[in-house]
Parts: structure tokens; sequence; C-alpha cells
């Protein structure tokens, strides 16, 4: 079978201690405990994990590196961060739990300087820039921060150049309608960005299986993101931990 | 006693952990008492290389472990950026480098649809005739995990341990007797990483 040089990544989604799967980011339905799905990950041997913090309150308090730490120490692969991070001190402290990345969503369109102080500090492969939108009735992709409760005015292309200038490591490209429907990802948009920019693209949302991964292989994406595929099992969508054995099987020669 | 040495610039909790996983005591190293206790030194970097040239040179640590590494020829690994510095420069920064290994840093090229930083996974391709203590089965069957824009390119190919492919043929690791310098990350690198850094703490030469 052909391989492919993607890495193909799951991601946990917690609000407070629960891992949850969320639809177009909001009603999180509970999966189960956090630390445990990245025990099994980490013996299925991922390519990387992402952990993302959705819950309500996170900015009212601090990250919870308790978890985080908890979480960072089940995994010997690289392991990514997002959700509330919005100061430096933060990212340092998040780097020395065991964090290998640190996605930059909300921060970037308040205007302060936190990407471009990260990048300097910790170098450009620590910090990825999160990049959350939605297509509406066949609009142009609308721009949305704070984990898709707030609509941003910046024009999408405009930001995008924002962002190649900033020079992060790589781009976190979520659809917000895509995520939790398993209809299918939004080709579209990911090959306008991955081929907008030098710098690595991950995708993430409705990415139902293999056929897919191929679709945004030919778009020229780095990486997929997913969630439902790795913690749903069959039609009714029982929680199973998994990492698709075709998915496996195809990776193991990404440098082929 | 393997030394992981805590300047401020390098992910040390996963290096300790992973040493810890397969069996070694692993510590991080802060002072030159510390350090002079170690049998095997590690030297992470994340960053930019003046970043962490800089942090180095200010740890304090810089003096005694040239002494450790050139006198007592105790072994020392080299993580990602940790590797870089054993050379001479890097086109990333002005600082020079502990110049322990003559080689220097260059950038990815800018090619059409080359990716830059290269992140991800990929084999290690033996470097030449010559078998080294790395050279198992177990290590060249599997996948290391790579995040750089940078790479090393040593002047001499005997210092050339593996290469790996990222569009080109780059140079993943580099050694000089008692010296391994490595450019991906053994400790993100599940199995087979551990494996690496069981060899490495295994063995006193390479």
């Amino acid at each position: 079978m052909r391989s492919t040089k993607l890495r193909i990544v799951p991601v946990l989604t917690i609000d407070k201690e629960n891992l949850v799967k969320t639809y177009s980011f909001s009603e999180p339905r509970y999966i189960g405990d956090p630390v445990n799905a990245a025990r099994i990950f980490n013996e299925l041997e991922v390519d990387e994990l992402v952990l993302t913090d959705i819950s309500s309150d996170r900015y009212q308090r601090e990250l919870n590196f308790r978890l985080i730490s908890s979480v960072a120490s089940e995994c010997f692969m690289p392991l990514t961060y997002g959700g509330g991070v919005t100061r430096e001190d933060q990212v340092e402290k998040l780097l020395k739990v065991g964090i290998e990345k640190v996605i930059i969503n909300s921060a970037n369109y308040r205007g302060d300087k936190l990407s471009a102080s990260c990048i300097k500090s910790f170098g450009a492969q620590s910090v990825i820039i999160g990049v959350d939108y939605r297509v509406i009735g066949g609009s142009d992709q609308i721009l949305y921060s704070d984990s898709g409760r707030s609509k941003v005015e910046i024009p999408f292309s405009e930001y995008l150049q924002k962002v190649c200038d900033l020079g992060p490591g790589e781009i976190f490209l979520n659809s917000i309608d895509r995520d939790g429907r398993m209809e299918g990802p939004d080709l579209q948009t990911a090959r306008y960005v991955s081929m907008s920019t030098e710098m690595p693209v991950t995708v993430c949302g409705g990415v139902r299986g293999l056929d897919d991964i191929r679709s945004l292989e030919e778009c020229g994406v780095s990486g997929v993101a997913a969630t439902s595929l790795f913690v749903f099992w069959g039609t009714h969508r029982s929680v199973l931990i998994n990492y698709p054995k075709e998915i496996r099987h195809i990776r193991h020669y990404s440098d082929e | 006693m393997i030394g992981v040495l805590d300047y401020g610039a390098g992910n040390v909790g996963s290096v300790i952990r992973a040493f810890g996983h397969v069996g070694f005591e692993c510590s991080p190293v802060v002072t030159e008492c510390e350090l002079k206790r170690c049998s095997h030194l590690v030297l992470p970097g994340v960053g930019a290389f003046d970043y962490c040239m800089d942090a180095l040179a200010s740890s304090g640590l810089l003096h005694e472990l040239i002494a450790r590494v050139v006198k007592d020829k105790i072994p020392l690994l080299g993580v990602c950026v940790g590797a870089q510095m054993l050379g001479r420069s890097s086109e990333e920064g002005s600082r020079k480098g502990l110049n322990l290994i003559d080689m220097e840093c260059i950038r990815f090229p800018k090619w059409p649809n080359l990716k830059i930083p290269h992140v991800g996974w990929a084999r290690l391709h033996q470097a030449s005739a010559t078998t080294n203590t790395f050279s198992t089965q177990k290590i060249l069957s599997g996948r290391f995990y790579f995040t750089h824009s940078y790479y090393m390119v040593p002047k001499y190919t005997e210092n050339v341990l593996f290469t790996s492919t990222h569009e080109l043929h780059f140079c993943s690791a580099v050694y000089k007797e008692n010296i391994i310098g490595v450019q991906f990350h053994p400790e993100k690198s599940h199995r087979t990483g551990l494996e690496f850094l069981r060899v490495f703490a295994s063995n006193e030469i390479y």
C-alpha cells in the first residue's frame, strides 16, 4: 500500500477533568479519562497527540498543569497543548512539564505579542498558531476565537499572511463546521492554506478515515488531526480508543 | 548516573523520564558539583541557537562540561539544538558553538513544496560501512521524531553517524569517539527512541 508522510494525530479535548468530544465546538459529550486515553495512544505508538482544554473557565484560572503533567508523563511521543494560553511563563512551564509544542490561538487576535516572543525565546518549532474558522453558506472563511465563541473581524487571507510573517513552526487549521460530524474535511481551505505557506499545516475537522487522509495529502497538508475517528467505533459511535490498522500500516514507511 | 544539563533551554523532564523508563538513574544537572558525579551527560536544546549558547554560557556549567567530555572522555549526547551546539557555528545565529565536532549547521533550502521546519517521523540510514553501537536492527527498522529548520553538516564524513530524508538527504546524527549528536528526539520516539537511549546509556564508546 502507498505510504504517507503525513502525521496522523489524535486530539484529546478536555473539559475540566474529563475527556470529551464536541460537535461544532459545542455539546461536549463525556468520553472518559484523558490520562488513560493518553496511555492507550502511547501504547498504540501514534505519531503525535494534541491536548486541548475547552473548559469555559480556562481564562479565569491558571492552566490545569496537574492534568497536563499527568498526560505528558504517559507520552513518549510529541505532545501539543492548546487552550487558554495567554502568557509566556505558561508556555515555559508547559515545555518544562514535557509539552513539545504549544498552540496559541485567541491571544493572537488581542494584538499581544505572545506568539512572536515565544518564537524568539523557545524557537519556532515550539509554537503552533491555531486557526479556528467557519464557512457559512459558501461564504469565505470566517475566523473565530475563544473556542468558536467570538467572531473575529479580520479577513481570513489577511490574517493568514500575518501568521506567515510571524513564522511559527506550524499552523493548526480547525474547521468548526466539520468538528465531530465525520462528514469529510474541508479540502478547499486545506489546499488554500497549505499552498500559501512553506510552514507545515495540520488540518482538523470531519476526517472519516483513510480516503480523507489521502485527499488531504493531495492538498499538500503535513498533518491530519482528528478526534471522532480515534475515540468512536462503529455506526453507533460507541466509545473505543483506537488507531485504525490501515492508518498504522501506511505511516510506518513515512520517509520512503 | 546520567546527567541532563538543566541550563534553561531544553526539555529536561522528558529526557529524564525516558531514561527512567528504560531503567537508568537520571537527574537534572544544575551545578558543577553535580556534573562531576555523572557517568554520562545529555545536552538537550530547544529554541534558537544563540539563545541556547547564551543560556549554556551563563549557566556556569560550560567549563566543567568541556573538561568532563574532552579530558575524562565521558559520553555526551547532544539532542536537537543540543547536537547542533557541538559544532563550530550555525547559520541561525552568530554565537560560536562548542567546537567538539568540526561541523556547521545550515537551513533547509527554499524549494517549492519543501516544508520548513521539517516536522515528522523518519528513518535512520547508516552513513558508512563502519558499523557502530547504534546500528542495531531495532534502531534501523524504527522511526524517529524530528522537528528542525537547520541541519548539521560535518566537515568529515567519518563524523556522520546516520542520515535521514526530508526531500533531501541530511545528516541526522554525528559522532566522534565519546560524543554523539542527534537531530531527532529519541525521548519522543516511542520504543525505538527509548532503545536508542538505552544503547547510549549502556556503553562508553560507540
